[in-house]
């Protein structure tokens, strides 16, 4: 059993982008806005939820979550 | 379940060619910007990829590896009983391709020719698919040709795929060795729910006079009915999970491990993609030859073409046994194991030439004597 913690969450989220510094990134991050945000990005953030979760999230779901904490919450439904 | 095992019969060559007309992901920074374009090559390993002319067809670019083959291994062209070609990339609605090449390739009339409809899948698939129509027959030798070119049906606009598929071909010769120690084997798997997720929805029978005209769509890119739409974010998830659960599956029927294997070479989907599964898989990515970065993802001719890049050179006999997966497009995936001496792997083939004759622009074309 994975036990999520959501500030992990954030951190491994964070951790998917090379420009943006880690001390943005908050539950309330509204990642969409972001400047560095791209859909190969989203794709980052697939493969990081199936790697430390070991839960396969859907295009839609990065979508149309708007928080770091939606997704979040997404993921810790199906873990 | 669909696996495959046989005895007997071996893969004695094989050839892969490219179109000789060459792009780069640089052409595009004018188009899509420098900064996303950098990106796209530093995540995907994509640089370069080929491009077929007007006239030019995957049948073009099979036609060329195949008859090399026949030419190289000086096989007898009327003991072929079987030719198949897998392809979505089809020269007509109608004849198979598969019998144009047939004629083509001046084979004799004892041959069982046929089309199969698959792409990323099609090297995996056709691989079961002759070696079974070779073990229920009296099939000696048997020629599989795979071909794709995605450059034609993808949107030069779209920015999700304009970079990531080239065109490209390959084809394999097959022998009934009678040797129980030639083993082919392969585990092949559909999931027709995501029919959507790679589709090119005009042009065939569904919607055969679909609107020309571009639209926006959602994911920001313009494209027409008639150009290939991807679901990246569902491809790549269906990827990461089915792709490697199905390998594992193949190695835990067969009894076998990664390291019973020489090389492993995976579809060129994209360098991300490959990254993932080599990770998830726990292969050496030295054992994983890529040819994205110059060939791009050519769908069908993927495996063939990476194979023969990193082969074609190499001098003496030696028997490689590969580990092969092709997944993609359907959504249609499989797994295949098989030995080729490394001598009859041939470098990749460049070619212009197209099948002038099969061009019919006009009724004086289709009434010219050939």
């Amino acid at each position: 059993m994975i036990i999520m913690e959501l500030n992990e969450f954030v951190a491994h989220f964070a951790e998917q982008f090379e420009e943006t510094d880690a001390s943005v990134f908050t539950p309330e991050t509204k990642y969409h806005d972001l400047e560095e945000w791209s859909s190969l990005i989203g794709l980052s953030i697939i493969a990081m939820v199936d790697d430390e979760y070991d839960v396969l999230i859907k295009g839609n779901d990065v979508k149309n979550s708007v928080t770091i904490e939606d997704l979040f919450n997404i993921v810790k439904e199906r873990v | 379940m669909a696996f495959f095992k046989f005895e007997g019969i071996k893969i004695n060559a094989l050839a892969a060619s490219v179109p000789a007309n060459k792009f780069t992901t640089d052409d595009f920074k004018g188009k899509f910007g420098c900064d996303f374009v950098e990106k796209f090559s530093q995540k995907t390993g994509i640089k370069e990829f080929r491009k077929t002319s007007q006239y030019q067809t995957a049948s073009d670019l099979g036609y060329a590896a195949a008859n090399h083959i026949l030419e190289q291994q000086q096989i007898d062209r009327e003991s072929i009983g079987v030719l198949l070609f897998v392809a979505h990339s089809t020269d007509y609605r109608r004849p198979a391709t598969a019998c144009v090449l047939h004629k083509r390739l001046g084979l004799n009339k004892n041959c069982y020719a046929v089309d199969m409809n698959l792409g990323c899948s099609a090297f995996v698939y056709g691989l079961s698919t002759i070696c079974s129509l070779m073990q229920c027959s009296d099939t000696k030798y048997a020629l599989l040709i795979v071909g794709e070119t995605m450059t034609k049906i993808t949107s030069p606009e779209d920015r999700s795929v304009a970079m990531l598929f080239g065109d490209g071909g390959g084809a394999i010769l097959l022998e009934k060795t009678g040797d129980k120690s030639d083993v082919v084997q392969g585990l092949m798997k559909t999931d027709g729910t995501g029919y959507r997720a790679i589709i090119a929805p005009a042009g065939g029978s569904r919607n055969m006079h679909a609107p020309t005209e571009m639209f926006d769509w959602e994911d920001g890119n313009a494209r027409t009915l008639y150009n290939t739409v991807m679901n990246g974010d569902d491809v790549f998830g269906f990827t990461i999970s089915d792709v490697p659960k199905t390998i594992k599956e193949f190695l835990a029927i067969t009894e076998t491990t990664v390291d019973d294997y020489d090389y492993c070479i995976l579809h060129q989907a994209n360098g991300f993609i490959l990254k993932q599964l080599a990770k998830k898989l726990k292969i050496d990515e030295a054992k994983i030859p890529i040819s994205l970065d110059r060939y791009a993802n050519t769908s069908a001719a993927a495996i063939p073409i990476t194979i023969s890049d990193a082969f074609g050179n190499t001098d003496g006999a030696q028997n490689i046994k590969f580990l092969m997966s092709g997944f993609g497009v359907g959504l249609s995936w499989g797994v295949a194991s098989a030995t080729i001496d490394v001598q009859n792997i041939y470098p990749i083939i460049e070619t212009e030439e197209y099948f002038a004759e099969g061009v019919i622009n006009s009724p004086e074309d289709y009434y010219r004597d050939v």
